[in-house]
């Protein structure tokens, strides 16, 4: 056998410092795939939230961010293979349509009421969605309401 | 990719791929074999040699030790013989194995030491691995299993490139790659959100995050196929990931 040159024994140009966060993301794929996926689409479009309930129901999310969020979750919706993480992209799509409406003002879908209500009412109901994007629903659906 | 390629791909001696399937096969006579035995080499080359660098040795020795660990336990066969998914982690067999081999040769370095002035010279490395104990031993384990760590990721990284060729998401890889593979690894700069639109000819922000995320799972399915190929089957991914992510963490 022949000896691999010293690039090959090499970390990555000599600096590991950035191998941590793949181990990182192989535990949170590891736990709960769906999940990870969903807050790793969020980190990378509302950096400073946690996840992506917060990236969502934060206060210092932009509507700009919100509607990128929508457009990621859809996506995500689209491209889901397991029901887990259709039902959760759903849900989340939901979540930002909602904030929209709630935070803003402004209805970022072109989804008629009655749709809304029922994307709205899922979410209110789904108990294993965050309490924060729940409360968001609660407060879109009375604003359909009055509207 | 189908089924079929993803069964060829992982065949392939010269794909990073390598398991307890291509332990077997190493060890095993034939055509294959020689192939699967440098790809095995090859792979292991940098953990063994970052753990006897670790261990205080020059970096000439380090690699006649490496050299000879290969050369005697690997390419000797009676480790990859040996080497069975029912005796637990790859990475923990390999390790011990690279402990005994050093402490073996320092007690032949130690017994050459005391032979008369006319008998064969002490070997450059000698002296030093006498201190291969404590901490020493500890600094270079520690050393070994960064290594390995760092070996994982590149080999995740390039079976997820190669997957998503074979599966037609090259935007996915380019946008992963390009907005955090390499800032993470090669200390890039990500490349910004505006720039990735226009490259990844996409409409939105989110469209193109979406690809960078279809990207990273990509490479973290692979990486996590890396780790399981290198356990037992009662062993837990979750506890070898957080093995390796110490190790590449480093004391805190």
């Amino acid at each position: 056998m022949n000896r691999p040159s010293a690039d090959e024994t090499a970390f990555f140009g000599g600096t590991p410092q950035g191998l941590p966060a793949a181990f990182h993301w192989a535990l949170d794929a590891n736990a709960d795939p769906s999940q990870a996926a969903a807050d790793w689409l969020s980190r990378e479009i509302v950096p400073t939230a946690p996840n992506a309930a917060a990236a969502i129901a934060s206060s210092t999310s932009t509507l700009e961010q919100i509607i990128a969020l929508k457009i990621a979750f859809k996506a995500l919706r689209s491209g889901a293979v397991l029901a887990p993480e259709r039902n959760l992209a759903a849900r989340l799509y939901a979540a930002t349509i909602a904030a929209g409406f709630v935070r803003f003002g402004v209805r970022i879908s072109r989804q008629n009421d009655g749709a809304l209500r029922r994307a709205f009412s899922h979410l209110r109901d789904d108990d294993r969605c965050d309490e924060s994007l729940r409360d968001l629903a609660i407060v879109a659906l009375t604003r359909l309401d009055i509207a | 990719m189908s089924t079929g390629d993803r069964a060829n791909s992982r065949r392939t001696p010269g794909a990073s791929a390598t398991d307890w399937q291509l332990l077997q096969s190493a060890a095993a006579s034939g055509p294959d074999a020689r192939a699967s035995l440098d790809v095995v080499a090859r792979r292991y080359w940098g953990a063994i040699f970052a753990f006897v660098r670790a261990a205080g040795v020059s970096p000439a020795g380090a690699a006649d030790l490496a050299q000879g660990f290969i050369a005697d336990v690997l390419l000797g066969r009676s480790l990859l013989a040996s080497a069975d998914a029912r005796r637990g982690r790859f990475r923990s067999l390999l390790r011990q194995s690279v402990v005994n081999y050093v402490r073996d040769r320092v007690r032949h370095d130690r017994s050459r030491k005391r032979e008369p002035a006319s008998g064969p010279p002490v070997t450059s490395h000698g002296t030093v691995l006498d201190a291969l104990a404590g901490h020493r031993q500890r600094e270079a384990e520690h050393a070994f299993d960064a290594h390995w760590a760092a070996q994982v990721v590149r080999a995740a990284a390039e079976r997820a490139e190669r997957r998503c060729r074979l599966e037609g998401r090259e935007q996915a890889w380019a946008a992963f790659e390009r907005r955090t593979l390499r800032p993470q690894l090669f200390g890039d700069t990500p490349v910004p959100y505006a720039e990735l639109v226009r490259m990844l000819h996409v409409d939105s922000v989110g469209q193109a995050a979406h690809l960078v995320i279809l990207g990273r799972r990509c490479f973290v399915d692979e990486l996590l196929a890396e780790v399981r190929a290198t356990l037992g089957p009662d062993e837990s991914v979750a506890q070898e990931i957080r093995e390796l992510l110490a190790a590449v963490e480093g004391p805190r």
